[in-house]
């Protein structure tokens, strides 16, 4: 027994990462006709992979810098490929975020798919091994191979049960990724053709440092990165596929759309692009930091003009994740911010922020496309102005999707506060124009208000009076993350000690590099 | 060991074929009445036990020393070791020909049942002989040998792609295959004579032995005399006929149209592993030392080739047709792996510099070979499951296919994923190898232009994709096969699969093949 749970416990990662493959293949051996058990075997398959990241989390040793859980095992040897996992700081809070939002996605599907289940579910679970992957792999070619494995579930969940426009939302979803990840692979083997010995890992390039000094051969290695998560973020002006892509798709693929694979662009940047590339990094600080600025201001805007309640909040991303790109910005920047201890620190609170921002944005913008989901499975539309007065009709769903709403706007004491806050304190040190940001939060304040205002008060309409209140699986889906929205809300200090070493080992290798002069 | 045990053992498959090719025509005299089946059956097995005779030639560790010696002491015609190698190169290209002809053997017995009347055990006769003209062709290391090896092919093939008598489009298909056929092989002829007479000799090897010394002094490449030259580039025109390269590709979309779909699916998986692999043999081996000659020309006619054969893909309606503009593009990026051949590669295989690892372009295209075989014979047989049970190859007919049978619409999506190149198939490690080897070469341009048209043939074999799963069943019947077709279609797609994950040993074995063929010239002769 003993040798059994030791085993477990040095091959945690791995079990995280497989056991959805295992339920795809449950779900592949049942027949199509028995929905029951397929739905069974989904939940058992997803409920699984978080009790694991669960017990992950617990065991989780926080000051450590280094990389924890570390499997390596060869794969093809001749070329320096190995099999390598790991968690830090920075992934781990996103390997349990995707559990929990799968399982959450898992558990609400019911309400809505009711066609072609086994092919979703199957689906649903291959795509948690390629996110969950991304965030764990440590070795280029193994994590681009998970990159690209959950582009190809995501095509098809958004393909065949997303809505009027699902075809065309679907191809053009595929071919950003296609055209962002295939610059990243030339950038890959940029970096691999440098390294000496020559390696894949990571954590071996970063120490390596193969590009240190190279010039336009550095710079271009970081455009092909920067192409790859720029698409993925996404940042303007490559953010077009994203308001297609979530709003057609179904609403679970929604919730891992803008909870989970926007934040592998930005962990691509904390991750790689920032430690690896720092030269890189520097040179474009200035137009990240911008293009983060267009991103807050820009999305909020758009999303003030919607009526379609599912673009309102697609557009919040985009605005959302601006503040991420921001502290990365604030952590690139040049000049003497990297001689300056003090200046340092502020790097480190930006990516805090930016990376404590990730976590809060999938946990709330999952929540609000769930609730889109429930409001829509009972009007068949989601125009905001149809709606009104909506609270003393459904109580709790009003209630929740106020609470949200004022999560998403940033109120203090709830998760949404806090990465927009570090994010900009530390960037505002850096550069004061950051402070523009205020705008974008204001104006998100202005259409979250304006939002609940025009669906929930006012009178109630007749053509409401018969929509029933939230069901169990919507409160077993919705709960669990509003919970986690206040908690990190109260007590932003749990879910920053496991952060904060990480990202003071991004910065600490940044200046190694870059501090000398 | 005599003459006679080493003759059977170098020539195992080879002599398999032929007496299983004359078998196959003169079973119908002594049997008329025999079922149609069995021949079917014949020819599956000719093509397994020639992937055992390869296998065993492969893994007996003491045949090529045995060869060697034998060839060092006399023993063994100065004739048939001059003309007949049985390197790495020979050994790898004859197992992928193997494998796809196995699987194209699988899918052929119900196409043959259901669209042929006649000349059933001729067609099948055939089959056995154009791999046997294969296996000759990626064994001659002698140009006189190796044209009358491409001429047996393709004329083998020019009847096999007429064989729907009644079908207008299949005798069109052969006619303009043959005209391109026979023009680019007089130009290669002719070609063939002009080397001969800018170095005096037909054997490849002793041309390499010729260059070699230049090589030696300088460590660069360098040009060839002017003769050899062109006389290369006129055999490149009968090579680049033969896979389909631009701007030699004009038969190839009506060919694969008209064809029936088996020989397609031989034309795009068989042929063209031949025919790159010959081409490889000219190139590398044969004229490696004068690299700097031709690979800017490669590299152009590289980039040309995929670019074409993508952007036109992006207009069939056709499936037969878009694999046909598929495969030249697939071409393509196989041309990047031979123009990112460096002859420095030849100074580390002999141990004059140390392994870098970035000596990916040969093992590269043996890699992205094979894993090419697997998934485009996975499409094929997809698109015989489909053709068998609706009659037709549109576009159409895809329609609705993940209800109507969902394990073909999930293998035919695979092989796709291969074919653009999504980890972890094997279509995505043998673009990688390519890319790779042309970015350590200083190609970034080409790799560059790979990634491109990697993106742009995502859309058009998406396309079909999304017609099998976004839209609604064209009839509610579901599609059905036998098992000899749907198991060619698991086996194509487990292959791309398992190349994909195991690459490791893939790549060894690859990288087995180049090594062989660099070394080989180290055989004396005399």
């Amino acid at each position: 027994m003993e040798g059994l749970g030791q085993w477990l416990y040095d091959h945690l990662l791995s079990l995280i990462l497989w056991t959805p493959v295992v339920g795809a293949l449950f779900i592949l051996f049942t027949h199509r006709e028995n929905v029951r058990q397929i739905r069974f075997w989904a939940h058992v398959f997803t409920f699984l992979p978080l009790a694991f990241s669960v017990y992950l989390w617990i065991a989780f040793n926080p000051p450590q810098m280094e990389m924890q859980f570390v499997e390596t095992y060869d794969w093809i040897p001749v070329l320096g490929i190995r099999y390598k996992l790991g968690v830090d700081g920075l992934s781990m809070p996103l390997v349990v975020l995707t559990a929990l939002l799968t399982f959450v996605s898992v558990v609400y599907s019911p309400t809505a798919i009711r066609v072609r289940e086994k092919e979703y579910y199957a689906l649903f679970l291959l795509l948690e091994t390629g996110l969950v992957g991304t965030f764990m792999a440590l070795d280029f070619v193994l994590f681009y191979v998970f990159w690209e494995v959950s582009l190809v579930p995501m095509y098809f969940l958004i393909g065949i049960w997303g809505g009027p426009q699902r075809e065309y939302a679907a191809i053009k979803f595929f071919l950003y990724t296609l055209v962002g990840s295939v610059a990243m692979l030339l950038s890959i083997l940029i970096l691999y053709f440098h390294s000496e010995p020559r390696t894949f890992g990571m954590t071996e390039l970063i120490e390596q440092q193969p590009l240190e000094g190279k010039g336009i051969l550095q710079v271009l290695a970081f455009l092909g990165f920067y192409l790859a998560f720029a698409i993925k973020v996404p940042v303007f002006p490559f953010h077009t596929w994203l308001p297609d892509a979530h709003v057609e798709a179904p609403t679970a693929g929604s919730v891992l759309l803008a909870g989970i694979l926007l934040k592998m662009g930005t962990y691509g940047f904390v991750r790689i692009s920032l430690p690896l590339l720092p030269e890189g990094s520097q040179v474009f600080w200035a137009p990240m930091g911008v293009l983060g600025l267009i991103n807050i201001i820009y999305g909020s805007l758009v999303a003030m003009a919607q009526d379609d309640l599912k673009k309102l909040v697609a557009y919040s991303s985009i605005g959302h994740m601006g503040f991420v790109m921001l502290g990365i910005a604030a952590a690139a920047m040049d000049g003497r911010s990297f001689t300056d201890p003090v200046l340092r620190d502020y790097k480190v609170i930006a990516l805090n922020g930016a990376t404590f921002q990730m976590i809060a944005h999938g946990l709330m913008t999952g929540a609000m496309f769930l609730l889109v989901g429930v409001i829509y499975e009972r009007a068949h539309h989601r125009d905001i102005n149809r709606f009104g007065g909506l609270w003393s009709q459904m109580v709790v769903y009003g209630s929740l999707f106020s609470f949200f709403s004022m999560g998403e706007l940033g109120l203090p004491g709830l998760a949404g506060f806090w990465g927009e806050f570090l994010a900009v304190l530390g960037a505002f040190q850096l550069f004061a124009w950051a402070g523009l940001a205020v705008i974008g939060i204001v104006i998100t304040a202005a259409y979250f208000l304006w939002t609940v205002q025009r669906m929930f008060l006012g009178e109630p309409k007749e053509a409401h009076s018969n929509y029933p209140d939230m069901n169990l699986q919507e409160h077993i889906s919705l709960w669990p993350l509003a919970v986690l929205t206040f908690l990190a809300g109260v007590y932003p200090k749990g879910l920053l000690t496991i952060i904060q070493p990480a990202m003071e080992s991004a910065v600490e290798k940044m200046t190694k590099v870059l501090g000398g002069g | 060991m005599t003459f006679k045990d080493l003759f059977i053992l170098l020539l195992g498959p080879e002599l398999w074929l032929t007496f299983l090719g004359f078998f196959l025509f003169t079973l119908d005299l002594i049997f008329p009445r025999a079922p149609k089946k069995v021949f079917g059956l014949l020819t599956l097995l000719a093509f397994v036990g020639g992937l055992v005779l390869v296998a065993a030639q492969v893994l007996s560790p003491d045949l090529a020393d045995e060869v060697r010696q034998a060839a060092q002491e006399n023993r063994l015609g100065y004739w048939l070791v001059t003309t007949f190698s049985l390197d790495g190169l020979a050994t790898f290209s004859k197992g992928a020909i193997f494998i796809g002809a196995i699987l194209i053997a699988l899918v052929t017995v119900d196409y043959v049942e259901k669209n042929l009347r006649e000349g059933i055990p001729e067609f099948y006769g055939l089959m056995v002989f154009s791999v046997l003209a294969l296996c000759f062709m990626v064994s001659s290391v002698e140009l006189i040998t190796l044209f009358l090896a491409i001429e047996f092919a393709s004329i083998s093939s020019y009847i096999l792609a007429a064989y729907l008598r009644g079908d207008p489009k299949s005798s069109e298909a052969a006619m303009k295959y043959f005209l391109v056929g026979a023009t680019t092989t007089a130009a290669g002829l002719y070609g063939m004579s002009l080397i001969y007479a800018g170095t005096g000799t037909t054997y490849l090897y002793e041309m390499t032995a010729q260059f070699m010394p230049q090589l030696g002094e300088t460590g660069v490449a360098f040009s060839p005399p002017l003769p050899v030259l062109i006389g290369l580039l006129m055999m490149l025109a009968t090579l680049g006929f033969k896979v389909a390269m631009v701007p030699f590709h004009g038969w190839c979309p009506d060919a694969y149209e008209g064809a029936p779909t088996p020989i397609t699916a031989f034309l795009s998986v068989a042929s063209k592993i031949a025919g790159m692999a010959t081409l490889m043999r000219v190139f590398a081996s044969g004229f490696g030392p004068l690299s700097a000659g031709w690979v800017p020309i490669l590299a152009f006619l590289s980039l040309v080739t995929m670019t074409f054969g993508n952007l036109a893909a992006l207009w069939q309606t056709n499936v037969k047709r878009l694999m046909a503009y598929s495969s030249i593009s697939q071409v393509g990026y196989l041309l990047i792996g031979v123009a990112a051949f460096s002859p420095s590669d030849f100074q580390t295989l002999l141990g004059m510099s140390t392994f870098q690892g970035s000596e990916m372009a040969l093992p590269g295209i043996f890699y992205f070979l094979l894993g090419y075989a697997f998934a485009n014979m996975g499409a094929f047989a997809v698109i015989i499951w489909v053709e068998n049970w609706e009659g037709a190859t549109d576009r159409e007919s895809f329609e609705g296919l993940a209800q109507r049978s969902p394990v073909a619409a999930a293998l035919l999506t695979l092989s796709f994923l291969s074919l653009i190149g999504i980890p972890p198939l094997a279509g995505f490690f043998g673009k990688f190898f390519l890319f790779g080897a042309a970015l350590s070469r200083g190609l970034g341009w080409l790799a560059i232009a790979g990634v491109v048209n990697s993106v742009i043939s995502a859309f058009y074999y998406l396309e079909v994709v999304r017609r099998m799963y976004f839209f609604p069943p064209r009839r509610p019947e579901r599609v059905s096969t036998s098992l000899m077709v749907s198991s060619a279609a698991v086996l194509g797609v487990v292959g791309a699969f398992a190349i994909g994950i195991l690459t490791e040993p893939a790549y060894q074995w690859a990288m087995a093949a180049f090594f062989d063929v660099v070394f080989a010239p180290n055989i004396s002769f005399r």
